[in-house]
């Protein structure tokens, strides 16, 4: 029965196209659409996610996310170091800068000021001309993210040596670095923590962030813990201000939401085109799953055969829908640079959609099978 | 007649009513029918538009409940079937042919007559090599790779008869075969029925209102306004009164 299932579904080339690219649309516009939302939200957090080597963030205790600054004492930094399971301690100074360009432009970038001694805090470099990070003991020295140098200057391929000016004060960029793009989009600057505090106007409290790692005995939960009980700051792990962030868009703004509707726009459109497109195949085979009924098919082979076509139509075109979706990926990130990613869940959920959207589809149809009289075959007038 | 009589009976029908319901109002399109069909005979119901020969077949077969009477089918009182028992005794032991033949367009000819065999559990292969032999003693032998509707209407109406035999029923019942079919090609397809389809241990019951095809049956039951108004055995090939 399976083969005879297939065959009538797949005979009727027409009908069968249309339900699987009903799926095929639904799925793809599911698994594309939360991708995007799943790249904006992790690109909210990715300048937390892109410093490998500082396992617990100290900060102001109202600060929400990783781009609400509260400038904290610089004692701070040596409070936290007398907490007992802290290992070490180092101060990063994030902010927003406006940047002179060689050309009279201003751009607004986002300035990071490493620990003078260590450079804890500095993302995944990886110099484009044989550069380290040692270069930025050199004067007035900064380096920039490829990323936002591109955007600066598009026609240019390598802006190291060039100058600007961030607070009327020069800086010589002497490296590249790879930097994840971030939620607001603007340009990566790094520099010296003492340098970077001439690049901004000056503030009496100076230190955003403390980068801290526990001592190997203690687990960074109980390590901040013990931050927090110590010096009335709030301390994260890594991983929990990723999520403090991404929480706080998701709450606060309405990305989810909007999202959200073209995702339920996607699974209702995506259910009315393969739900209903499956109904009137079902419809105009009623007359052979009668015969079926009445040569002595049950309804229980009967629902089995239309279930099989479901899921059939289900899985090409989820296969469809997720292979679009990841192509479309793969072009976000490479070409377009969009905010692109597609966790496992988002396949799961798309899968769980399509689980859905066939059941259904197929709902429907058995309804019409399970109330089919197969005495209506007999359409004799006696 | 009496020979008529030594017959085994395939279906027997004792005081069959049937009633339909609509925009309520209540028709009776049956009233209080005895019948027996044995073996070994086609048998014919006819009669005008309404009389409830239709009706009675879709009884005899299964696929209709009589709201009075009791229905006998090999020895099997229907009434004390459920729905999946009644389809199992449907496929084993009935075989269908239909007015329009109802061949799935999407499936082949030989997968059309495997049809009865796939839905009792027969592997593909089985099926598809059973199928092939029955086309065969429909003279189809060589049209089973082929859409049924590449087929003229004697052709398909003979792919139908082949779906109807192949897991060997013993009855079958056909409701009006030939009324698809021009007069020479209906000709044809009732001799073929009558040849392929009868035999000693198997009863056919057709429904037709064509006197042409009078002619090839045993019996013929003639009813009107849901009775039996008169019973006659006939001899094949001779022409009815």
């Amino acid at each position: 029965m399976r083969m005879i299932a297939i065959k009538m579904l797949t005979g009727s080339t027409g009908r069968f196209l249309a339900i699987v690219m009903g799926v095929t649309f639904a799925s793809l516009l599911i698994a594309q659409q939360a991708s995007i939302f799943c790249g904006l939200m992790r690109q909210t957090s990715n300048q937390v996610r892109d410093i490998h080597d500082a396992p617990i963030w100290v900060m102001d205790p109202s600060v929400q996310f990783i781009d609400d600054v509260k400038p904290m004492s610089s004692t701070m930094v040596q409070r936290v170091r007398g907490v007992s399971s802290v290992a070490w301690a180092v101060p990063l100074s994030k902010g927003i800068v406006r940047a002179k360009l060689p050309d009279g432009r201003y751009q607004q970038a986002i300035l990071l000021g490493l620990d003078d001694a260590s450079y804890v805090g500095a993302p995944d470099v990886r110099s484009l001309d044989g550069a380290t990070l040692d270069s930025l003991g050199e004067p007035d020295s900064v380096w920039i993210d490829q990323r936002g140098a591109k955007q600066i200057w598009p026609n240019i391929d390598n802006p190291v040596g060039m100058e600007i000016s961030m607070n009327e004060r020069r800086a010589k960029i002497v490296g590249l670095f790879n930097a994840s793009q971030t939620f607001q989009t603007f340009p990566v600057v790094l520099t010296r923590y003492s340098r970077a505090l001439n690049f901004q106007p000056h503030e009496r409290k100076t230190v955003t962030f403390i980068l801290a790692a526990n001592r190997q005995e203690t687990d960074p939960e109980q390590c901040c813990l013990d931050i927090q009980e110590a010096t009335g700051l709030l301390a994260k792990t890594s991983d929990q201000f990723q999520w403090m962030t991404i929480n706080y868009y998701m709450t606060r703004t309405g990305i989810p939401i909007n999202f959200g509707i073209t995702v339920v726009l996607g699974f209702v459109v995506g259910l009315a085109i393969s739900g209903q497109t499956f109904y009137l195949f079902t419809v105009e085979n009623l007359r052979y799953y009668a015969t079926f009924k009445a040569i002595g098919a049950t309804d229980g082979q009967v629902a089995k055969m239309v279930v099989r076509q479901a899921i059939v139509v289900g899985l090409i075109g989820l296969a469809l829908g997720l292979g679009l979706a990841t192509a479309f990926g793969i072009f976000a990130n490479t070409t377009a640079k969009l905010a692109y990613f597609m966790p496992w869940q988002v396949v799961a959920v798309t899968c769980l959609a399509v689980i859905l959207m066939i059941l259904l589809a197929s709902l429907l149809s058995l309804r019409k099978l399970f109330t089919l009289d197969p005495a209506d075959l007999f359409r004799g007038a006696g | 007649m009496n020979e008529q009589i030594s017959q085994p009976v395939i279906v027997r029908c004792q005081n069959i009513t049937k009633d339909f319901e609509g925009g309520g109002v209540k028709v009776r399109a049956l009233r209080g029918i005895d019948l027996e069909i044995r073996s070994g005979q086609l048998t014919l119901l006819v009669g005008p538009s309404g009389c409830g020969k239709t009706t009675l077949l879709s009884i005899i077969a299964g696929i209709l409940a009589p709201t009075s009477g009791m229905v006998e089918t090999l020895g099997q009182s229907l009434a004390t079937l459920n729905a999946n028992q009644r389809a199992r005794m449907r496929l084993h032991s009935i075989g269908f042919v239909f007015q329009q033949f109802n061949l799935v367009p999407t499936l082949s000819v030989a997968e059309n007559v495997a049809l009865p065999m796939l839905i009792a559990g027969f592997s593909n292969s089985e099926a598809l090599k059973s199928a092939e032999e029955h086309l065969t003693k429909v003279g189809l032998g060589e049209f089973g790779q082929q859409s049924p509707s590449r087929l003229s209407g004697g052709q398909q109406q003979r792919v139908a008869f082949a779906r109807a035999l192949v897991l060997g029923p013993k009855l079958i019942v056909c409701d009006e075969p030939t009324s698809a079919l021009d007069a020479k090609t209906g000709h044809l397809v009732m001799q073929t029925l009558r040849t392929v389809a009868l035999r000693p241990d198997r009863a056919v019951a057709v429904v037709t209102h064509d006197p042409r095809v009078y002619e090839f049956a045993d019996r013929i039951v003639t009813m009107e306004d849901g009775r039996v108004i008169s019973d006659t055995t006939h001899t094949p090939g001779r022409p009815s009164e």
